[in-house]
């Protein structure tokens, strides 16, 4: 068994990222993604009604799994991860990346979110992990 | 209040597709770390990706996104929705938005640079609940993610989409 022992209340390593236009366009590029509504600033104000082009959902997931892949390297390895974004997020809007452990122990569970800079969650989810033998 | 979800939209339950392989190359899979601002050099440099045990260059958690995302898009420009979207495998619904619900991943190996992967995507479920502003469809999908090589699931995953 590792030596790490993971407690219930422990924070996950939280990070801040404040996602412009250029990283936006990265990630439909990799994701081959051609939705206006990434890219297409004219496009989304004027055929959907958004202020701004919005940052992709699956971002929002890529970093919660760059979280829990920090989280976990030490000791384990990710198993589940369930989470669901319920408010857009606009590019140049700070960011917090993070976590709290709810259930200690070798087969840990935590609670998982991106923080807008007035406290909502914009994304909100679960994740468990496994401690290595 | 009229029901979205019709007969005809109803039979697309259990309805499954297969994708075309999708190659993970070690390039990719640095795009995708710089993207989301992963730094671990396993992500990058293959000495350090074998000192830590992979055969290869391994991809961050979450790569499988390039490949859910990457693999219905692949068709001529010209089939893509005025919004740039494509239809994939969304029922037959009168409705006017499609938004990501929950997403459930189970992580089962990781995803090498030379491994080609196999996406099967099925329809698992198909549910109408009353909002706010009217009727939404949940179609729920179960995915499939596998090393054609030896068949083995590297990863599964539930995603629901919600139309309204």
């Amino acid at each position: 068994m590792s030596d790490v022992t993971v407690a219930t209340g422990d924070l996950l390593p939280s990070f801040e990222v404040t996602p412009d236009t250029v990283q936006l366009f990265c990630y439909s590029a990799i994701t081959w993604n051609p939705h206006r509504i990434h890219y297409d600033a004219p496009y989304a104000r004027e055929a959907e009604g958004y202020s701004d082009v919005l940052v992709q959902g699956p971002l929002m997931g890529s970093w919660l799994m760059r979280l829990c892949a920090d989280w976990v390297a030490p000791w384990g390895r990710v198993d589940t991860m369930t989470y669901r974004t319920t408010t857009s997020v606009m590019p140049g809007v700070r960011l917090l990346v993070g976590g709290l452990v709810v259930t200690g122990g070798a087969t840990p569970e935590a609670e998982i979110w991106v923080e807008l800079p007035d406290g909502t969650k914009a994304t909100h989810g679960r994740v468990t992990a496994v401690a290595r033998r | 209040m009229e029901s979205l979800l019709t007969d005809e939209a109803r039979a697309w339950l259990g309805r499954e597709q297969t994708f075309p392989l999708y190659q993970v190359t070690r390039m990719q899979i640095a795009q995708y770390a710089h993207t989301v601002g992963i730094t671990d050099p396993v992500h990058f440099d293959l000495e350090a990706a074998r000192r830590a045990g992979h055969a290869d260059v391994v991809a961050p958690l979450g790569f499988h996104l390039v490949i859910r995302h990457s693999v219905p898009n692949l068709i001529p420009l010209q089939e893509l929705a005025e919004d740039g979207g494509s239809e994939d495998m969304t029922p037959p619904v009168a409705a006017s938005r499609r938004m990501a619900g929950e997403s459930s991943t189970a992580f089962h190996q990781p995803i090498l640079a030379g491994d080609e992967i196999r996406l099967t995507k099925r329809i698992g479920s198909m549910e109408e609940k009353s909002g706010r502003s009217g009727p939404l469809v949940f179609v729920g999908y179960d995915l499939e993610y596998r090393r054609e090589a030896t068949g083995d699931l590297v990863v599964s995953e539930r995603y629901v989409r919600i139309l309204r």
